[in-house]
């Protein structure tokens, strides 16, 4: 009798014990502590007899997430996302994150939202010709207009006009500083060979027109590699830029 | 003067081969050795010529002025890196590297360059590896 008793009142403390758990783990959660809402989750996993696994596994994953830890993130979410829809969507944000842009090409999307994931993922692989809004969804066609607004520089063009003014060709790709600096680096030894050639120093004189010519070629292949860096470079800052945002395509789905 | 000249050379050419050392050990940790790379140096002249001049400049004059660079590794160690990862292309990206090294450099962190490193004597280097 008093062993049955001694298990109840166990049972019933530890109901108690893990109910409260869960609900530190979501005060956790929210406090952005998510080192110890794992530890939480996982302890909740580990000794209760029905554990909600998808819930869980879901939360868990929705934690790596915010570390930071992509790998594991997707990792609970690839074991449950064909029995969770949550954890789905939140597959194709990890694979986002991850810029795994092929993985997401062979999901079929099962919702609006995954689909709107896939076609941010098509227009950051460039299948998207400019002013082409695949969906009517405000907040795509937001993250649309804004990453056709970013410029694409001619490595033909910087070449010309550096070519013909040194330091043009980094202007003409927003490197102000850098076009100042090279432009300065060509005049120096130009006037310096002029002025050689004027007090009739031969010798400093092609020292200094072998200089200018060196920068010269130099400036030439750095106006062509400004604009070819140009546009992965902006497209990169602009990828980090919404990833970071407050658009709900890349907000995670979780429910405690 | 040639004797000068050919022992300066034959010492610096001894050091081009196997090792590369950093101007200064807060620049850059990384030794800049690379076996496969260094079968094929020893048959080009050329290549060895403009590494000999670049370690003659690190070891004679660059202590004089000191650690300007606002790159790490710094425009010489590009320099070495880059000819010897790229070859002649890496002569032109040195090049291009000397005409970025100035003080707009800072501005473009994050957007052309993702990570800095920090030194004793100048603050925050940009990283740029060629």
């Amino acid at each position: 009798m008093k062993k049955i008793l001694i298990i109840l009142i166990a049972m019933i403390l530890s109901n108690i014990l893990f109910a409260e758990n869960y609900e530190f783990a979501e005060f956790l959660f929210e406090e952005n502590d998510y080192y110890r809402t794992i530890t939480e989750l996982k302890k909740i996993y580990f000794m209760s007899e029905n554990p909600d696994t998808l819930n869980i596994k879901n939360l868990l994953g929705v934690c790596y997430l915010k570390k930071g830890d992509y790998r594991t993130a997707e990792m609970y979410f690839d074991e449950i996302k064909d029995r969770n829809e949550q954890a789905a969507n939140n597959y194709f944000i990890t694979l986002f994150l991850q810029k795994k842009f092929d993985v997401i090409f062979n999901i079929k999307p099962a919702n609006e939202k995954q689909t709107n994931i896939k076609f941010i993922a098509q227009l950051f692989n460039g299948e998207f010709k400019k002013c082409e809004f695949p969906t009517e969804n405000k907040e795509v066609n937001e993250i649309f207009t804004d990453y056709y607004k970013i410029k694409r520089k001619n490595s033909a063009i910087a070449i010309a006009l550096s070519a013909i003014i040194p330091g043009a060709g980094r202007f003409y790709c927003d490197r102000v500083g850098d076009g100042v600096f090279s432009f300065s680096t060509i005049l120096i030894p130009a006037i310096a060979s002029y002025f050689y050639y004027w007090i009739d120093n031969k010798p400093f004189m092609y020292g200094a027109i072998s200089l200018t010519g060196i920068f010269y070629i130099g400036e030439l292949y750095g106006a062509y590699n400004s604009a070819k860096i140009y546009f992965p470079a902006h497209e990169r800052m602009y990828y980090e830029e919404i990833i970071n945002s407050d658009y709900s395509i890349f907000i995670t789905d979780y429910s405690f | 003067m040639i004797v000068f000249f050919l022992i300066s050379g034959i010492i610096l050419k001894s050091e081009v081969i196997y090792i590369e050392k950093p101007f200064d050990v807060n620049d850059t940790l990384e030794v800049y050795y690379d076996e496969h790379y260094d079968k094929t140096l020893k048959e080009n002249s050329g290549e060895l010529v403009f590494l000999s001049l670049i370690k003659f400049y690190q070891k004679f004059i660059s202590p004089a002025q000191g650690e300007v660079c606002n790159f790490s590794p710094s425009c010489s160690n590009y320099m070495f890196k880059a000819i010897r990862k790229h070859g002649p292309i890496g002569v032109l990206m040195s090049i291009d590297r000397l005409q970025r090294c100035n003080h707009a450099v800072r501005e473009y962190l994050y957007l052309y360059y993702d990570d800095y490193v920090l030194t004793k004597s100048r603050g925050y280097k940009i990283i740029d590896n060629p």
